[in-house]
């Protein structure tokens, strides 16, 4: 039987609780729960409101495109997590040596990071301009080419520019967790392993690596949710063209709500996305937890 | 959290250093974003109608509305609108808020600038969160739409009958759905070919193409190498080959022109796709040829609207498929074009009479607005010939009224080619909601004649078959 301190101790707690309970119904689970209101409804969001049940859930899957759509979608996920990763990994193991006006270079290199995407995307869209662009003068210029390459007009080095662009955009973020990672791991171990005869490459993987597995995890799922919902750099380079080359499933919602003005099915696929990635964080923590034990 | 917590090693100097950096350039960026807008989607339709002979409306109109009634109370006035964002459009926009301030001084007129390529989205989303301002700019793409969620005001109680005869019955025939004026008209862009003057007589060429193949052949003989480096540095046609309404826009008049379109609703008001008439298959074909050709400058797939222009304004292309405003743009851009540039109808497909679209935009008023009467007093004042006339002038873009048509500011000069193009059918937009996925369709087909890949044939099957679907999930 619990004593009356301690009821009143469990009461109190629940007490304190509530308004933070509140506040996550409020901006979380309310609009999750009214998204997946919408998915069931043919509306125009004001006022007409027509109950259609799982239709657009089966419409979605059993089209095809939509298929390929998500097929794209997860390929330019993983290219640009796993870039980021690379790329920020990488700076961060290089800015992390004690090298002389090493600050100078970590501005630098967080710039792209502070960038609004919206400047990010319309930069890089100059800069592969075939006519005005600085990408084919300097191609020109080293007589690499002979006639403009259209970058963002080709299905493939479409795809290739916008994931390109998106590293660029992402990897400083990476890097500036792995940076802080790496101050969290204790310097003696770097000692014992030099004492053991570890060389740099032999510490980096069995010390800085393994020691940066939390990080990798948070990062990882953050990045991805991140960039399989990405739509704004893309929207603005490519529009998903050419020929749906870039097309994700942010931009198909986009397009079904707005343009084909059918908002139940957009929220259906933004429901069905929600569940995808909720499965992938799940096989992330999996995963990087059994690795890192 | 451990990992915020922990320092990284950049010192505060270096870290303020680089978001004065990264702010600096991206509100440079923030700018040339907004200088990029583009223009929206030309419209479909049925309902092909000869454009009446301009008839001077109501001698009172140019002193009865330039001094409007005046609200007894402070009262703002918020608008929406795409043209205040353009150069040089936006000063006829802001023109016609500074002189009815002026004329009503406890009237504050407040403009939210939305760009027109967004401005569809943008009300949308108003809409839906019961944010919209008092008037909101229409482009007939919108009309779907605003039909479906019913949020404007019907115009022709609120200005009364006699002010609405004073309207081209042209622009009418888009405005008034189901009896009701969605919108007060404001201008029209007729679609044509705009062509620099200049270059084309430099080229010797006398004749106008009426055919598609002629169109092609004069674009061939446009493309030259000028200053003789092995490099082509002029070419015929500045094509909008971006996906968006901007290019599908200018596609679609010529899938018009080659005898078929998109959408359309027959005579039991059934929609109906057009992309299976041969027509479309043709449209597709001539894009293709004209890339192999090689007569439209290169990177077609990302030249919009506002590249488009600029090549037109350089000289780095001389013809392009688009409405009387281009002029503006490409003077505003090179003054000396001033007298340099015309334009002519369309091509047809066998050289038949060409089909253009009205593009027209105008104000609406939302049904939920406070401020009714005074929206209905700043309308008529900007539709009042002496402002209308401002914005022809900046822009040569075809005014709505009647009175406004008549003078000669409006029919001669560089615009007259594309007055002309009225002479010929006008297609009207289909008032489908799902209008913005078929133009999707219409940008995705000529995307792929682009790469090569397909024929014109499949690719317009494929567009059938599309169409047809949307058509039947939206039944």
């Amino acid at each position: 039987m619990k004593s009356a301190f301690a009821k009143r101790e469990s009461r109190s707690g629940m007490i304190f609780t509530i308004p933070a309970a509140l506040i996550m119904l409020g901006l979380v689970v309310y609009p999750m729960l009214y998204g997946f209101f919408i998915s069931t409804q043919k509306s125009n969001l004001i006022d007409k409101w027509e109950f259609v049940g799982a239709k657009y859930y089966i419409q979605l899957l059993t089209d095809a495109e939509f298929f390929g759509t998500l097929k794209t979608t997860a390929i330019f996920a993983a290219c640009v997590v796993i870039g980021n990763l690379f790329v920020g990994l990488l700076l961060a193991v290089l800015v992390n040596q004690k090298i002389p006006l090493m600050n100078i270079f970590k501005v630098i290199l967080m710039l792209p990071w502070l960038f609004p995407e919206v400047v990010v995307a319309l930069i890089w869209k100059w800069l592969f301009s075939p006519l005005f662009g600085m990408f084919n003068y300097v191609l020109f210029s080293l007589n690499l080419i002979e006639k403009e390459v259209d970058v963002l007009g080709q299905p493939g080095t479409a795809f290739v520019g916008v994931v390109f662009v998106c590293i660029w955009k992402g990897y400083p973020i990476v890097m500036l967790m792995m940076m802080a990672g790496m101050k969290n791991i204790p310097h003696e171990r770097y000692e014992a392993a030099a004492i053991d005869g570890a060389n740099k490459w032999q510490q980096f993987l069995n010390v800085t690596l393994p020691g940066l597995m939390p990080v990798l995890l948070v990062a990882s799922i953050l990045e991805t949710a991140w960039w399989f919902k990405h739509f704004t750099i893309v929207w603005l380079m490519t529009g998903g063209g050419p020929a749906g080359a870039t097309e994700l499933i942010s931009v198909d919602i986009y397009l079904q709500a707005f343009t084909n003005f059918n908002f139940g099915r957009a929220a259906a696929e933004s429901v069905i996305i929600l569940f995808l990635l909720m499965v992938v964080s799940f096989i992330y923590s999996r995963v990087l937890r059994d690795e890192s034990q | 959290m451990q990992l915020t917590r922990t320092r990284v090693g950049i010192s505060r100097k270096a870290i303020a250093a680089g978001i004065a950096t990264a702010l600096l350039i991206g509100g440079i960026g923030s700018i040339s974003a907004e200088a990029a807008t583009k223009k929206p989607a030309a419209k479909v339709t049925k309902k092909p109608a000869a454009k009446p002979a301009a008839k001077p409306a109501g001698a009172k109109e140019l002193n009865e509305f330039l001094t409007p009634t005046c609200p007894a109370k402070p009262t703002t006035l918020t608008i929406a609108s795409a043209v205040i964002l353009e150069k040089p459009g936006g000063l006829a926009d802001q023109g016609n808020a500074d002189n009815f301030m002026k004329a009503c001084p406890n009237v504050k007129v407040v403009f939210i600038g939305i760009p027109s390529n967004n401005l569809p989205e943008k009300l949308t989303t108003m809409a839906i969160g019961g944010n919209l301002p008092d008037m909101y700019m229409h482009f007939t793409s919108f009309t779907g739409k605003a039909l479906q969620m019913r949020i404007f005001e019907d115009l022709i109680p609120l200005l009364g009958q006699d002010y609405v005869d004073g309207f081209d019955p042209l622009f009418l025939g888009e405005a008034i759905q189901g009896g009701k004026l969605l919108w007060a008209p404001w201008v029209a862009i007729p679609m044509a070919v705009a062509y620099r003057k200049d270059l084309w007589e430099a080229a010797g060429i006398k004749t106008f193409p009426k055919t598609w193949d002629e169109f092609l052949d004069v674009a061939k003989k446009l493309t030259v190498d000028t200053d003789k480096d092995g490099k082509m540095d002029q070419y015929g046609w500045a094509m909008v080959g971006t996906p968006n309404g901007s290019g599908a826009g200018r596609f679609h008049s010529v899938v018009l022109n080659s005898g078929a379109y998109n959408l359309k609703e027959d005579t039991n008001g059934k929609f109906i796709s057009g992309a299976s008439l041969k027509g479309y298959e043709t449209a597709l074909q001539l894009y293709g040829d004209a890339i192999k050709a090689g007569v439209v400058p290169p990177g077609h797939t990302t030249t919009g609207y506002p590249e488009a222009s600029a090549q037109l304004a350089t000289g780095k292309a001389v013809m392009m498929v688009t409405g009387p405003h281009t002029m503006g743009i490409a003077v505003t851009q090179n003054p000396s074009l001033k007298g340099k540039l015309g334009g002519f109808p369309l091509p047809t497909a066998n050289g038949t009479k060409p089909i253009t679209t009205l593009g027209q935009h105008g104000y609406a008023v939302s049904r939920s607005s406070k401020n009714k009467e005074v929206a209905a007093a700043y309308i008529k004042f900007m539709l009042s010939t002496k402002q209308i006339l401002v914005y022809n002038e900046l822009e040569y873009r075809l005014p709505s009224r009647l009175k406004a048509q008549a003078d000669p500011q409006v029919a001669g000069g560089m615009a007259a080619g594309f007055v002309g193009a009225l002479k010929g059918n006008v297609w009207s937009d289909s008032t489908a909601s799902f209008l913005g996925s078929v133009v999707k369709v219409d940008y995705d087909a000529y995307s792929e004649m682009f790469l090569g890949k397909k024929t014109a044939a499949e690719l317009a099957k494929e567009a059938d078959v599309k169409i047809k679907k949307l058509i039947a999930d939206n039944a």
